[in-house]
């Protein structure tokens, strides 16, 4: 395959942190694929350098070794070429839904007039019409959590990285959420690369995971999910899938011990 | 409804006690028969004013225009300082010292000297009042600048967002509510130094009008001028709250959520 069909692909890529006192390595030699449209999920210990690996693709980090192509170009350390949801919602607190919604596009040059009425146009798609004048602290964390995703699926770059994006939710309203997340992405399918800790999530959502070990991180393995889409929570019961959630459960197991 | 209820019941109390000091003062003056160049009640304190009212609105309006002239310059003086300062670490590295040793020296002896370099135009006076209220505007402005959420500001470098972006959309809106903070301190600050650089030399003036009053014991009329000094700040930092509170409306209620429906 070409490589400049990948709209993300990283390249043995390495890191450590050093300061003063100690060094840390972090990353050792990693190397993932996102196709075109593809749904990829990055599962590991906490602590494995997951969202250095977002700092990285995002140009806030320069990795000590390897590089990074984005439509097959060699963007390492260029920033401003994906759009970003963090671990943290980091809504604007001043900001209502609209504008925070608008943002990232605001940040592109987009006018402020041209992203509120996008905005105003898809807040009913994500189940917040009506709330579009609201500031974030009226919202719960599920819905600010979805102003955030709207937020990274309205700009217009093609890679979407999500870091954790359901984490701090409970379980029931996360299952809503990643169901909420599947219809949204299988109807606009855009690259998406997510960070998760939850073993389900990944298996639910993506086409690909890639396993990562405890620090220093090495891809364990890449695992290309058995089921067909469009997906749904039925399938959780299936005998492949638990057999590869096994899988994925000892791999984990294994190199944290 | 229910906020400006809660805005009656939150006054009261403060009222109450003015009102029960002045009381008590009025009674004190009757009962002692404190002479009235020592310490006039508050009832001849108001018929005093009252008598005064002609030349004195003249007197308020010089100094309130000193006042709102030297604040805004000096305001503006000080966050433009602070958006220097912020955005060139070098700079603020060699000058922060010095602006914290300008705030040591006295404005009391600063002024005459102001006098003498520049005479007892508006110049003067002008660079008085910047000199006593830009420093807490530049204070608050840099705390509030430096205090961004390092996670919005990585979020935003993500995405690519340069300098100015950052600091229009994330830094500036970030700081207001610290702003603020800094603009009332300032705004109080300014009517002080208003009324003592009139004290230095001016043709009206409620700084003149007292030192007229007290060199010939008009005790009242210190008085007087006093309160209505009192006044004028109140009045400037109810302004300054009002601006603050239509430009700052995002921010939580304390009473909670449920006030929203
Ligand atoms: N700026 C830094 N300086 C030094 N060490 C750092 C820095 N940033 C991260 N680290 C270290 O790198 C490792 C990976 O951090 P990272 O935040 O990428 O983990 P993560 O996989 O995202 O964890 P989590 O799942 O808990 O979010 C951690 O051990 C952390 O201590
Ligand atoms: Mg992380």
């Amino acid at each position: 395959m070409n490589t400049d069909t990948y709209a993300l692909e990283l390249q043995q890529i390495s890191h450590t942190f050093s300061d003063r006192q100690k060094s840390v390595h972090v990353l050792d030699k990693i190397s993932l694929t996102v196709n075109k449209g593809e749904f990829v999920s990055l599962i590991g210990p906490s602590g494995s350098g997951k969202s250095t690996i977002f700092h990285m693709i995002g140009g806030l980090l320069t990795p000590s070794s390897g590089e990074i192509y984005i439509n097959g170009r060699q963007v390492t350390g260029e920033k401003g070429l994906i759009s970003y949801m963090p671990q943290s919602s980091s809504l604007f607190p001043w900001r209502t839904v609209e504008e925070n919604v608008g943002l990232a596009l605001e940040v592109e040059g987009m006018s402020k007039k041209q992203t509120l009425q996008l905005a105003r146009e898809w807040l009913p798609k994500i189940g917040l019409g009506g709330y579009e004048q609201a500031y974030p602290h009226m919202l719960s964390g599920g819905m600010q959590q979805r102003v955030a995703f709207l937020r990274a699926l309205l700009s217009n770059q093609e890679l979407i990285c999500l870091d954790e994006p359901f984490g701090a939710l409970d379980a029931l309203s996360r299952l809503e959420m990643q169901n909420w997340l599947l219809s949204v992405w299988e109807e606009y399918q855009r690259s998406v690369l997510l960070v998760t800790h939850s073993i389900d999530e990944a298996l639910l959502l993506s086409d690909k995971i890639y396993v990562l070990s405890d620090k220093p991180a090495v891809i364990a393995k890449e695992i290309v999910v058995p089921l067909e889409r469009p997906r749904h929570e039925e399938m959780m019961v299936r005998s492949e899938y638990l057999q590869v959630k096994q899988q994925i459960l000892s791999l984990l197991k294994n190199r944290q011990t | 409804m229910k906020k400006s209820f809660g805005y009656v019941k939150a006054g009261w109390p403060p009222i109450l006690a003015v009102f029960l000091l002045l009381l008590l003062w009025q009674g004190a003056t009757m009962i002692f028969q404190i002479e009235d160049w020592i310490l006039p009640s508050p009832l001849a304190i108001v018929q005093e004013g009252i008598n005064q009212a002609p030349q004195l609105g003249k007197h308020l309006l010089a100094t309130l225009k000193i006042t709102l002239l030297g604040f805004a310059i000096g305001s503006g003086i000080g966050l433009v300082l602070a958006f220097v300062l912020h955005s060139l670490p070098m700079i603020r590295r060699a000058i922060y010292p010095l602006l914290i040793v300008s705030q040591n020296i006295p404005t009391i002896i600063l002024a005459p000297l102001l006098m003498i370099w520049f005479g007892f135009g508006l110049l003067p006076k002008m660079i008085l009042i910047t000199l006593i209220c830009f420093f807490p505007v530049t204070l608050s402005t840099m705390t509030g600048l430096a205090q961004t959420d390092p996670q919005m500001k990585r979020y935003m470098m993500m995405i690519g967002a340069n300098r100015k972006q950052i600091f229009w959309k994330l830094e500036l809106p970030n700081s207001l509510p610290s702003i603020f903070s800094g603009l009332k301190i300032s705004a109080t600050y300014s009517v002080m130094g208003a009324v003592i650089s009139e004290w230095l030399g001016a043709k009206e003036g409620l700084g003149l009008y007292m030192l007229r009053a007290q060199s010939s014991f008009h005790t009242d009329r210190v008085f007087v001028t006093m309160f209505i000094i009192v006044l004028m700040s109140f009045a400037i930092f109810g302004l300054i709250t009002f601006i603050e509170r239509r430009l700052i409306g995002w921010r939580p209620s304390n009473e909670g959520r449920e006030g929203a429906k």
